[in-house]
This record gives structure tokens, sequence and C-alpha cells, in this order.
């Protein structure tokens, strides 16, 4: 045993904190952007065809990089292939790995098929990335939500706080890579206007319900509050930001997301720590946990993100074998896709130039 | 194909990304693709300590190990475990049981087998291997952590802010004894006497001379026989001379000790009985949990076990939770009989009721009046059922029995007088050759007199009988026909049928309770019986007068006399007091506090009556490994103000490896030895049948601070220094006498246990001396400088043996004689206890009934709990249960906590969807005294109107709270404070003066069963 690790348990969150917390922002986050990009597939405006791609390029990426916070958060690592085969219906764990899986079979279709077309109709793929999309989030609200042993997640505003701040993470995220490759769906108000909303949604409830629930005296104070107050406040500001319409890359659409995703990603520790301080379950403070505490392991999921982005962005960039068929459009959506405030190297969602 | 800079750059971020990736995921990774060769859940298992040729059996021990016999202190059960230390680091690898010892292992090993050929029993080696396991408890398996407690007392504290703050400076061993020697102004809260000057030999208030000296205004408060009271024994009652010395069980299980006492007649002892569990058909368990709690807990833990799954004994529990000692799938071999709180009392007098109505008893076994008649039947026990008790309120001796002088002077002082069946003559119970009349009412004539008189067991019988069955249904909540069904199937069971209970009986009418539990041992007629019950095989001499050494006795050895603090073992009426209140035509009723005329041990009288000051103040208090300001219920939660005042305590001194609740509000804090760090010499409860002697030895290096001879400041060597600043006898050079008169000195703790170990190994027929082998094997061999130092080389060979094997065992088969158990208990059984019966409630000025009786939960001066605290009020019921895993003092270990982070307060689902309750809801218990925050678990299994917390949880000391030793700070963990501590629920006795908490009427345990509450949605 750890003296260290007991007398400090309460002041610097375990690690199991941050690996999960990474999973459930980066799983959800994924899930709303394979809705993102679904949604903007669905209506068939140009402007957001970009959106439509790169919501599923960003939900594939998150899909496949997230579950591995999972395997590097077990003890064992490798006892991560015993869980798979072993299918139980009561399970959260079994159904997540279930949802996952078709989460990212529906996302690397989808993927293919903004290459080459593909053998089966592209609604059933977009029908299953939406049912893959909605069952992770059903399956990561009730696997916080039906934590008995740990009030704090099983109180139904942590399930709403945490799916809702995933919302302008993923969506933002989208968005950001649209712009970044000549897209021009974060023009659209509605877009950043949903942005907006689950991040102010998001951020109030936290203020509200996560800070009425942490003041002096109780298991997580003063961290885990500062936390949860630090979170909130990114939240709001994020969606503050989103409402403003982007110009530049690295302008209010960037911070916004950023923003978000620290909140969101703060606003998972908090909850994660202040519930288990306050339920003192998952075993706090046992030895095992300082062993994934280093900077490079909490980054590496992340860092798989953003290589499978840049790997995506160069294929996307390259001329497609046949270009799939083009969505169908009403005449009142077919507005041209540049704006004036576009840079004039950008590219569109297929890499294309302007 | 031409590749853009855009592509380039990409390309080298999507390369720097994946860096990343690998560098961070490089450890999973590389678990995945290689993982350990050998894991289990914890990493790389340990190398083992021996390997065994599966075909010779030749077995070869890893030297980089030794497998230490020691006694578990994880719980009060003091269990032999094997504890199994690296050699080179020192630190402790795992702990099992211990081969050996017959609470381990059944059946353990033989004492003459090596240490090899328990190992290699414990191989497959000839298919042995599961079936000679010897295994420790779960708690017991994980409780070394407690060894590397953070929050450990390293060396001797003096607080230096106000009592129970938390800020304490580290002070030499010797600086201690001398200020609390010497007294003075140690805190500059004023003076304060020092114990140097209790010994001046002045009564503590010349106007009441019955008080004693001053040196009983030291009380002396420990915790169990955890192998070590002896040594504290000594200093507090045969060197200081203080009379005021307690151990736990006022606080724990003393109704359970009182009531067996009450039958067996002996309160001085408190011997209790407990089944054969190898051999009894029928074992009815009430307030006790054999699969999760009790003593000894792995020896009837593991027969319950066997009569889950085997069908051994049927077991009956009778407790108003259910606990692990039935469910759903042992069918009929075991039974959960739900009872509301603090009436199991009314259950098992219905169940004496049904069975004396129906003759469901051992007429024969009870009609034996006298040895005589007991030999002459072949009966293992006689009893007093056929005694004559004075019948006549008006007579003088009212309640006693008639004694056989009052009819021929020539008889036994003591002779009791019975009617034959025979003759129709009345006969003293010495003289008695047959059966004598059981059932009697009527009037007998002497020279003197003619009285009215009953035999024992009419008077149980009309008491049993002033209520109805339907009444006593009523009042426990246990259905008519199920009191009927188990009164008969126990008598069924003839002798092979048993009784026990424990901690369940800790309620206000828990004493009578307990005695008719006991009682129905007596009607069955087992005790003695193999399948019966019995008062335990006993040990080997070790620290009385033995073969080698005595260590009971010593010149100038102080005789205490006087008033216990506690009013136990004390008539009222026979105090000044009282005399003076009389004398001035003052009512003597109510007393200030209740007195105890027949009771013992009742440590929870001893901390609300020294804030009192009555009987008289106290002084100082030496608290050693006990911790009632936590194990008392009602005492924080109704005087931690009061605790916290050194005016009405002057002086508090705590010995204790760990800042418990006790420690934290004393002055000053001694360490102690932990688990594997000291030396010890215990004996288990009464379960096992034959000699079992367990002893431990410091297989472990203990971190606490050292004296200048380089032993541990722990217990032993502070009063050792203690004793000899003061000058007392006992201690120091040629302080112990050998067999042949020849003197020794005491001055260290190996110099008191080598030689009670050498007295166990030359207790009847001498033990082998140990071999090289089994020295090397078991790391005594660390001990073979200090044995040669202590003891004389033949002695020393012979205690070496001793230590390697954790103890001296007799063979578990020795435990019975054919039909008969081989340890007796020879005094009669008491179905009508006299001292009992003499016994006059101080609160009331009227006597106590002298047989078993139900009597409900009450205040001191007889009103019902619920009277003052009702149903509509206080819709529910509290009782304390207790975890396999989890006691008060195995805080802080971490796998514990890993499986069991928090107490359960569970409820029945009834009562949670009246109040619109769920698991995991946060709600407030609250009672009149007290209330805790906890969260609720709805489960099957409770009793409806019963609230069950379970003990063990909610600290506020031992690391729940911040701490500072000098510059260095503790912060607080509230890992240590989790969960809800029942004791705070506790309740104060509104009837007495003073402080109190609310106690057994008849013998003051402490009650923290059936407590009246309600629970508040939070």
């Amino acid at each position: 045993m750890s003296t260290l690790i007991e007398l400090t348990a309460f002041r610097h969150q375990p690690v199991w904190e941050m690996q999960a917390a990474l999973y459930l922002l980066m799983i959800q986050a994924g899930a709303w952007a394979m809705l993102s990009g679904l949604a903007a597939q669905a209506t068939g405006a140009e402007r957001q065809r970009g959106l439509g791609a790169w919501g599923l390029l960003a939900a594939t990426g998150l899909g496949l990089s997230a579950p591995l916070n999972l395997i590097a958060e077990m003890l064992g690592p490798h006892k991560f292939y015993t869980l798979i085969p072993r299918f139980n219906l009561s399970s959260p764990l079994s159904w997540g790995v279930a949802a996952i899986s078709l989460f990212v079979l529906a996302g690397a279709l989808g993927c293919v098929g903004l290459r080459r077309p593909l053998p089966v109709p592209r609604k059933a793929v977009a029908g299953l990335g939406l049912l893959a999309a909605l069952s992770v989030l059903a399956y990561t609200w009730f696997e916080i939500a039906r934590a008995a042993g740990v009030p704090l997640w099983a109180d139904p505003y942590a399930s709403a706080v945490l799916l809702a701040s995933a919302l302008p993470c993923g969506l933002g995220l989208a968005l950001w890579l649209d712009m970044a490759h000549g897209g021009a769906a974060a023009q659209s108000l509605m877009a950043r206007l949903v942005a907006a909303l689950g991040a102010l949604g998001a951020g109030g409830t936290l203020a509200v319900w996560g800070l009425l629930g942490s003041w002096p005296g109780t298991p997580g104070w003063p961290w885990g509050s500062a936390l949860l107050a630090g979170s909130a406040l990114a939240l709001l500001l994020a969606g503050a930001l989103f409402l403003d319409r982007p110009k530049s890359l690295s302008g209010s659409l960037l911070w916004a997301c950023l923003l978000a995703l620290a909140g969101g990603l703060g606003a998972r520790l908090g909850i994660l720590l202040l519930g288990q301080s306050a339920a003192l379950g998952r075993a706090q403070g046992e030895p095992h946990m300082l062993g994934h505490a280093d900077i490079l392991g909490v980054l590496a999921t992340p860092a798989l993100f953003v290589a499978l982005m840049f790997i995506a962005s160069i294929i996307m960039g390259r001329p497609a074998k046949k270009e799939p068929a083009a969505p169908e459009v009403s005449a009142a959506s077919a507005a041209p896709p540049a704006q004036p405030e576009a840079p004039a190297d950008a590219q569109t969602a297929h890499g294309d130039p302007a | 194909m031409s590749i853009d800079r855009r592509t380039v750059l990409k390309g080298l971020g999507a390369g720097a990304a994946l860096t990343v990736f690998a560098s961070g995921y490089k450890p999973t990774l590389k678990a995945i693709i290689d993982p350990p060769k050998q894991t289990v859940a914890s990493g790389p298992s340990l190398a083992p300590e021996a390997t065994v040729d599966k075909a010779t059996g030749e077995v070869t021990f890893n030297r980089q190990q030794y497998l230490a016999g020691s006694i578990c202190l994880g719980c009060t059960s003091i269990c032999g475990v094997r504890v199994r230390v690296d050699n080179e680091s020192g630190s402790v690898l795992r702990v099992s049981g211990n081969p050996y010892h017959p609470l381990a292992a059944q059946p353990p090993a033989p004492y003459e087998a090596s240490l090899a050929d328990t190992v290699r029993a414990l191989s497959g080696h000839q298919g042995s291997g599961l079936a000679r396991r010897a295994t420790a408890c779960g708690r017991g398996n994980a409780v070394l952590d407690k060894l590397k407690d953070p929050y450990r007392v390293l060396t001797p504290l003096k607080r230096v802010g106000p009592r129970g703050s938390g800020k304490w400076e580290p002070i030499s061993l010797e600086r201690l004894v001398e200020e609390i020697s010497t007294g003075g102004d140690l805190f500059g809260e004023g003076q304060v006497e020092g114990l140097a000057a209790l010994l001046d030999g002045k009564p503590i208030d010349p106007a009441s001379p019955e008080l004693g000296t001053r040196a009983n205004q030291l009380a002396c408060i420990f915790g169990y026989a955890n192998g070590r009271m002896q040594f504290f024994q000594r200093f507090a009652a045969g060197a200081f001379g203080t009379i005021n010395i307690a151990n736990h069980q006022g606080n724990c299980g003393l109704t359970m000790r009182a009531g067996y006492a009450a039958m067996l007649g002996d309160f001085q002892e408190y011997p209790h009985l407990k089944p054969d569990y190898a051999n009894c058909t029928f074992y009815l368990s009430v307030g006790s949990a054999p699969a999760n709690a009790g003593n000894p807990f792995m020896y009837q833990a593991a027969h319950a076990a066997r009569a889950r799954a085997e069908g051994g004994p049927r077991l009956v529990v009778v407790d108003p939770v259910l606990t692990n000692s039935d469910n759903a799938c042992c069918g009929a071999k075991t039974e959960w009989v739900p009872v509301r709180p603090g009436t199991d009392g009314a259950l098992v007098m219905g169940m004496i009721r049904r069975i004396l109505e129906t003759r469901g008893y051992q007429a024969g076994h009870l009609a034996c009046a006298g040895p005589l008649a007991a030999k002459n039947a072949g009966e293992a026990a006689w009893t007093n059922a056929a005694h004559l008790v004075v019948a006549d309120p008006a007579a003088k001796d009212f309640g006693q029995f008639l004694r056989a002088r009052e009819l021929s002077p020539e008889a036994a002082e003591n002779a009791l007088l019975a009617r034959d069946v025979a003759t129709g003559d009345l006969v003293a119970h010495d003289q008695a050759q047959g059966p004598c009349s059981i059932f009697f009412s009527g009037s007998v004539t002497t020279p003197a007199r003619t009285v009215a008189v009953k035999t024992a067991l009419q008077l149980l019988l009309e008491e049993a009988q002033s209520k109805t069955l339907a009444e006593y249904s009523k009042a426990c909540g246990v259905p008519q026909a199920d009191i009927v069904r188990l009164a008969d199937e126990f008598a069924s069971n003839g002798r092979t049928a048993v009784a026990d209970c424990h901690g369940g009986t800790m309620h206000a009418g828990g004493f009578y309770t307990a005695y008719a539990v006991a009682l129905l041992n007596a009607l069955a007629g087992n005790l003695n019986r193999k399948g019966g019950t019995g008062i335990g095989g006993g040990k080997f001499k070790d620290f009385g007068p033995g073969p080698r050494y005595n260590l009971a006795d010593f010149p100038k050895k102080a005789k205490p006399g006087g008033v216990r603090l506690s009013r136990q073992g004390f008539p009222y009426e026979k105090t000044s007091e009282f005399k003076r209140l009389v004398e001035s035509g003052a009512k003597p009723y109510p007393a200030r506090a209740p007195w105890y005329p027949f009771s013992n041990s009742v440590q929870s009288e001893y901390l609300p009556s020294a804030l009192s000051a009555y009987p008289y103040p106290l002084k100082a208090m030496l608290f050693w490994a006990s911790n009632p300001v936590y194990g008392q219920a009602g005492l924080m939660n109704t005087s931690a103000e009061q605790l916290k005042d050194p005016k009405r305590i002057p002086l508090m001194v705590c010995v204790d490896a760990f800042m418990t609740e006790t420690a934290a509000l004393c002055d000053y804090v001694l360490p102690d030895v932990a688990l594997y760090e000291g030396f010890g010499c215990a004996t288990p409860w009464a379960g096992p049948l034959s000699k079992v002697s367990s002893v431990a030895w410091p297989c472990v290096d203990s971190p606490v601070a050292r004296t200048p001879e380089g032993d541990p400041v722990c217990m032993e060597s502070f009063l050792i220094a203690l004793a000899k600043r003061l000058g007392l006898p006992g201690f120091g050079p040629e302080a112990v006498a050998d067999a042949q008169g020849g003197k020794h000195p005491l001055e260290r703790p190996e110099d008191w246990y080598h030689r009670a170990v050498a007295n166990m190994a030359f207790d009847a027929k001498p033990v082998a001396d140990a071999t090289q082998e089994d020295m090397e094997a078991s790391g005594v061999s660390k001990l073979a400088e200090s044995l040669a130092r202590v003891l004389t080389p033949e002695e020393a060979a012979k205690a070496a043996s001793v230590y390697c094997r954790g103890g001296r065992f007799e063979p578990v088969e020795k435990g019975w004689q054919g039909e008969l158990l081989a340890a007796r208990w020879e005094k009669p059984v008491q179905i009508w206890n006299e001292n009992v019966a003499r016994a006059i409630n101080s609160m009331t000025g009227k006597r106590l009934k002298g047989t078993a009786a139900w009597i409900e939960p009450a205040f001191c001066e007889g009103t019902p709990v619920r009277a003052v605290y009702p149903e509509e009020k206080w819709p529910f019921l509290v009782v304390s249960t207790k975890s396999q895993l989890m006691s008060a003092g195995a805080v802080g270990s971490k796998r514990l906590h890993a499986i069991r982070p928090e107490s359960e307060v569970a409820v029945c689902e009834a009562d949670a969807a009246r109040l619109g309750l769920r698991t995991g809801d946060k709600v407030r218990l609250e009672t009149p005294d007290g209330s805790v925050e906890a969260r609720l678990t709805v489960r099957l299994g409770v009793m409806e109107g019963v609230v069950a917390v379970e003990h063990g949880y909610g600290h506020w000391a031992l690391g729940a709270k911040e701490m500072s030793f000098g510059a260095k700070t503790l912060p607080a963990s509230p890992l240590r404070g989790a969960g809800a501590a029942s004791n705070l629920l506790g309740l104060k006795d509104p009837f007495r003066k003073g402080f109190s908490t609310l106690g057994d009427i008849a013998v003051g345990a402490n009650a923290r069963n059936a407590l009246p509450a309600r629970i508040v949605k939070l």
C-alpha cells in the first residue's frame, strides 16, 4: 500500500478518472459527430456536405481511439480479449462492446462510402450509423446512470450533463474539421446553434446541479468542486463562442471547440471524482491506479485520433476512384457553398481545391 | 503521383501524433502483446514458500522466506495464523491458517509433525492438498495492511493543543513516564496529579472507606484477552493496586457472558458455553451470526458452512437480520427466524414454556440435585432445578435457597434442600442419591418455621407461564406456531440440541434473554455431553504458577480492594452513602446511578461514571488496546465535550498501535506493537474442546520507537518503565520466581513471554525440542539469542518448539471421553440463581428475578424504552450487525476497503416502499440521542420495522481526521470515515443522574441494539 496514495487520493484524482473521462468524452463526442454527419447528409444541402463527411470521419476516428482508454485502464490489458466473447445480457459492458463495434463498423462503412460505391444502400449504412450512435449514447447513459453504488452518478443530471457536453465537442470537431478543409457548414447558424445549446445546457446544468452538490465539507471539496466550476464556465464560454460566426480557423470556432472539449473532460473528471469520493467505491486509492499516471499515457488516445484525422485528410485530399453519387438536394438548399470569408486555399470536404 | 507540401505536413503531423500514441500506449500494447507469464489479480504471484516433490514428498523450503506461527488480531477470535515473511525485506507476504491450530485447520496437523510435514500435507503429495488446508478468514488474510498503516502511532506523543484537537508532539518514553508519574502543570491548564501521588495509601473518601484507597482513582481499561492482558493486569492490579481494571466485555458481549455466568453460577470468571459443533444435531443461534462473526469465528463458521452444505446440525438463526448463516439454497438445513430487536427473550421464554408444559425437558437430568445423584444416574452434570427456594415474600430469605442446616445442624454449610422423589422427605442436595422433585410448590416445616417454598424449576415454569404463547408471539413478532415448532424440534433432538447467543442480546433486556437461552441447554441436559455444550478444553499453563516459573505471584503483590468505579460486584445497600441516607431518614432509592451487585467487567460504566464522578472521581485513566469511545453506544454522541474536559478526568493515557477515537481524546499516547510484531500467549474462546494455547512472537520488526534495550516502545516496555519509576513490585530485577525459588528479572517483554512459553512447553508431558530445520523454516532461529538469554538451554529448546508451531495444541480427539466432553463444568447448573435473586435494583429498591425471564428493554428503573420513545414517533428499531470482513479495528486495510468500502444500512422492502426509499438514497438515521447519515440499502432479509447498521465504519479518528505530529501533518482520509457509526445512535438513560449510556437493567451491559429510531430522507 502506498501511503502517499491514500493520503492524497482526494487531492489528486486517481488516473482511473482521467482514462474513464477521456473514454466517455471521446465515445460520446464520436456518437454526436456521427449524428451530426448523418443529419448533415440528410439535409442534402451542399453547404452541409463537408460536415456530413467529417462528421463520419471524426466519429470513426473517435470510435477507434476511445475504447483504447478502457483497455489501458484495465490492470491486465491482455484480459481484454476475454471480455469480448463473453456477452452478458445484464452487463452494460457487454452492450457497450456491441454498440461500439457496431459504431465502428457503421463509421468505417460510411467513410469508405465517401470514396467509393458501397455494395449496400447508403440509407442502410446511414440507418446503421444512426442506430449505432444512439446505442452508444444510450449505453453510456445507462452505464453511469445505473451505477447504484455511486449516487452522484446514478442521478439523471449527471448523465444528462455528460451527454449534453459531448454534443458541442462532437459537432464542434466536425465543424472545425470541415472548415479546415474548406467547408462552410460552420457558417450555418443552425449547426452552431445546436452546438451552442448543447454547451450552454451542459454548462448551465453543471453550474447549478454540480455546484449545489459540492460545497465545503463534501468529500470532493475543494478540488473536485473547482473542477466542476471551471468546467461549467468553459462550457458556457464555448456556448457563447459557438454563436459567433467563425471567420478563421484559429478564431471563435477553434476556441469554442477547445473550451467545449476542456469543459466536457473537466465535467467528466469532476463527476467521476466527486462520485467516487462520496461513495468511496471503485477501490479508490488502490495502488495500481498510479501505474498509468504519466502524461504520455493520457495523451496517447487523443494523439491517435489526431493521427487518424491527418491520415483521413490525406486520403480525402486524393482523388476518389469514383465519386460517390451526389446526394439528392433540393433547389432551395443548393446554394453556392463558397463564402466570402473562406480562406483562399480552403478545400472542400473532398479535398479538392475550392 | 505528386505529393504536395500540404500532404507532407499532414503526414508529418500524423507521424508525430502516432509517435505520441505509441509512446503513451506502449505499456498497454506490451501487456497485450506479451502478457505476464504468471499473473494473479494483483500482479505476478509470489515464489512459493516451499516446493514438494509430488512423487517422493520431499520438501525443499524457500530460504528467502519463513513461515512464522502467530496469532491473528483481526478480531477477537484470536485464531492461529501462519505468517509468511520475506527474509530479506522482513515484510509480511501472505497470511494463512496455522496448520497445527484447531481454529484454522480441521483436522489440524499432529503436534509432533515437523513444519516440513505440514507443508507436505498441504501439497498434492498423496492427494492430501485441500483436505488438510489451514485457512485464515478474509479479514485475517487482509488485515496485514495495518502493519504499514500510515496513521500508526510510532513514538510517544503528548498533546499540544486542547484535548481532542489532534495536535501532538513526539516526546521520549522517559519524559512521558516522568510527567505522568510526577504530574504538575503538564498542559498549561492547571495542576495534574501524577500517578505517584495516588500510591499514598490514603482513602478516596474517609467518610466512605469502602471505596478503597486512592490507587483506585487510576482506572485501567483494556480490550480483550489477546495474549498480553496478563501483563497489563500484573501492572494494574498486582503492582499499582487499583481495583479498577476492566476489559471490553461491557461494550461487547457482556449480556451473553452474564447469562451463562448465571446459569453456571460463576460471576467472577464468567465461564461460557459453546456447542460441540461437530456432534450437535440442532443448533439454535440467538442474536448471533455464526457465519458472519462470533467467537471463535472461523471454527464455528466452518461448522456452520458444513451445516449449510452437508447438513450437519440443523442450524436455526434467530435474528432481526438475515446473515450468511442461511440462504435459500440450504433448504431445510438452515433456517432464519426473524425476530423483533430486543425481544428474543420472549421467543425463548415461549419455547421454555412449551418445553416445560410438554415435558420436552430431560427430567432425569434435572432431578439430579447433587453430585451423588448425578453420578448414580450417569449424568454429566447436575442442576438446582429441584432445590427449594423460599417463596414467602415476607421471609427474610425470600428468593434464597432453603439451607439444609435449618433442618439439621450437622448439614454442610452450603447444603441446600430438595425433596427426594422416592421418600418424599427433604434431603440435603449433597446427600441426595436419587431423583428429587423438580416441580413443587408448597410449604416446608423446619424446627424454626413453616415456610412457603417452590423448586427452582417450578419458579422457572411460573415465570414462563406469566405470559401466554400468544403474548410472547406478539412481543417478538415470531408466529406462535413457529415458537411451538422450534420448541418441539429443540426438545425432539434431546441431548444434542444446543442453544447459544451473543452480541444480539446486547440490549437493555439482554441479561435475562441470555439467561433464558442458556437455560434451554439446561432443559436439554446437554452440558458436558458429546453433541451438547461445554466450557472448552482450556489451555496449557502459561502465566499462572507453572512448572518452570511463577508468573502470577510476586513479593509485595498488591491486593486491590474497594468499590469499582463501575459499581459492579458491590451492593448499593452496603455503601456509606446508602447508610447515611437511611440514617438521615431520606429515601435511599433511587441511587444516583445503578449498582450492579453481581455483575463484572462493566466497562460501559467507566467513562460515564468518571465523567459523573460517581461513586468517586477518577484522577487518571490508562487505556490499552481498547477503544470505548468508539465502541460504546451512546457515549460519544452524548458526552463528547465532557470527555474533552480535563477537569472531569485530569489525566488520560493510551497505549495503542493506532490513533483510535479513544487515543485521540487522551493526553498522552504511546505506540504499541501490532499484529505479528509482538509476543503473546492466548487461548481461544470455548469452542475447541481440547487444550489450545496459541503463541505469537515478533516475527516482523515493529516500526515503532525503541527503548535503550532495543525493545519496541509498547505496552510492556512502557509499563516496565512506569513500574520502575513508581517503585512498584513485580517488575525489575528478581521479579519472577522459578519453580526452584530462583529469582529472575522482568526488565524486557521477552523476560515475561519466554517464561510463559517455557511453562507451556513443560506443562504435563514436555514437548520435544525444536529441530534446527523447524527453527530455520519458522524463523524462530531469530529468537535463539533471546531465548538463550532468558531461559535455560533445556527450556529454550522446548520453548522454541512451541514458538515454531505457533503454540501448543492437544490432539482434538482428546476433547471427548466416550459420550462426555473431557473438560467438564463441575458446579451445579443454576435454574434459579440466588445471587441474582438477592440483588436489588438500586434505582427502585426492588429485587431482581432469580431465573430467566422476558424483560422488555427498559431504562434502569424499569420503564420500557418504548414507553418513553413510542413507535408512533420512532417507528424503527436499530440493530448493529457484523460484517465477516470489516471490524472496528480493521479500518484502514486497503484490501478490505476495496471489497466493502462502507457499511450497509439496510431496511426491508416494505418499509422502504412505505417511506418512498430505494437503494442508494441518502438518509439520516435518527434516534432520540443521536443521528448518522448513511446510504440506504433496501433488501430482503431484514425484519420489518428494523434498521440494520453494519458495525465498524464511520470512524472519526484512525485517520479519518487530520492529525499533526510536531511539524508533520497527516491529512484526513475520508476512506477511514466512510459509512455510518452505529454507536453514534446510542441512547442515554433519562432516569439516571449524571452521564450515562443505556445499559442492561441487571448487569449494566451497553445497549447497542433495539434502539428506537426514525429515517429521514435527505
